[in-house]
């Protein structure tokens, strides 16, 4: 028993399979339990194009909502966005684009990770 | 404790970048992970091990260098255990 | 003695992520450790006790079976079991339907996690 940090990678793009959705009703559920939950959201490779600002959020933004209510910030790997030419005034203006090193930060302080 | 990363080739986009430039980086390819290319991990001085029965049963036996190390899955649960799982597959 | 904890996404058939999901248990029960897992998305189909399929030697269904025999604990998602017109009736013994607060509490009780 005890509260653990778990960071969620998102690798999938959206849309063509349903893991850029089916991974925030995961972490929003890791938060569910007992021992509340810390999680982080990490957008990594493909899955960095649910960071542009024209996706449509329709069946993600509960749970998106969700963690903003909790402080939670959707973070997006700077070095993915390079690899795919996507600039930042491209994203959604409530993502957090971080760079690899940050990236190493938050598996330092993750008990565990999950990829979707 | 190092970091574990556990590959497979689906995920390699997300994964391979990342593992290379974490220093405490050690590498897990499974499944059609072990179809990647190592050679930019092992560039990066980091430790790559392969599931055997995936490099087996994908007749890459012989195509696999000696500096993979081949592992059975209780040696793969004590790595699990040892180190942070990096969880790519 | 420890605890690990299986999240499993990929359905059966399809993919090979249950065979590494079963052999992973499998290999940490014969060295006394603990098994939880986590039947997600399409992850829940492997335990579906009305599986056939003459080409396979051993069906997923059985060697999750197994692993129950053997301990192991695993429970199902529930909104992933309805979404997929499936009922608690049709899963083998052992395999309860739950949802996402016991995935919550398995990260409580496991000192590691994979995610398949």
């Amino acid at each position: 028993m005890a509260q653990r940090r778990i960071l969620f990678t998102i690798n999938h793009a959206p849309f063509g399979s349903i893991h850029y959705t089916e991974g925030l009703r995961a972490v929003v559920g890791a938060t569910s339990g007992i021992d509340e939950h810390e999680v982080d959201v990490l957008y990594l490779g493909d899955g960095v194009y649910f960071a542009l600002r024209g996706v449509d959020r329709s069946d993600t933004l509960k749970y998106i909502d969700t963690l903003a209510q909790a402080g939670r910030k959707l973070k997006v790997e700077r070095e993915s966005l390079q690899e795919r030419g996507i600039a930042h005034q491209d994203l959604a203006p409530d993502v957090e684009v971080i760079p690899r090193s940050a990236v190493r930060d938050l598996i330092a302080q993750a008990d565990f990770t999950a990829g979707f | 404790m190092a970091n574990l990363y556990l590959i497979d080739k689906p995920f390699a986009d997300s994964a391979l970048g990342l593992a290379r430039e974490d220093p405490d980086a050690e590498v897990v390819l499974l499944q059609d992970g072990v179809y990647l290319s190592v050679e930019p991990l092992l560039a990066a001085r980091k430790k790559v091990y392969a599931v055997e029965r995936d490099v087996e049963r994908r007749g890459l036996s012989s195509k696999i260098g000696n500096d993979v190390k081949l592992i059975d899955y209780h040696q793969l649960v004590d790595l699990l255990f040892a180190n942070k799982v990096l969880n790519f597959a | 003695m420890a605890k690990l904890g299986i999240l499993l996404t990929a359905g059966p058939f399809q993919f090979e992520n249950w065979e590494t999901a079963v052999n992973i248990a499998d290999a940490a029960l014969d060295k006394g450790h603990e098994v939880e897992m986590f039947f997600y998305l399409d992850g829940i189909y492997n335990p579906n006790r009305h599986q056939t399929f003459p080409d396979l030697p051993t069906l997923p269904k059985d060697r999750f079976a197994k692993l129950v025999e053997r301990g192991a604990k695993p429970i199902a998602c529930g909104v992933c079991v309805r979404a997929r017109g499936q009922k608690g009736e049709d899963y083998i013994d052992g395999v309860p339907v739950g949802g996402l607060p016991d995935f919550a509490q398995i990260l409580s009780d496991v000192d590691q996690l994979v995610t398949l």
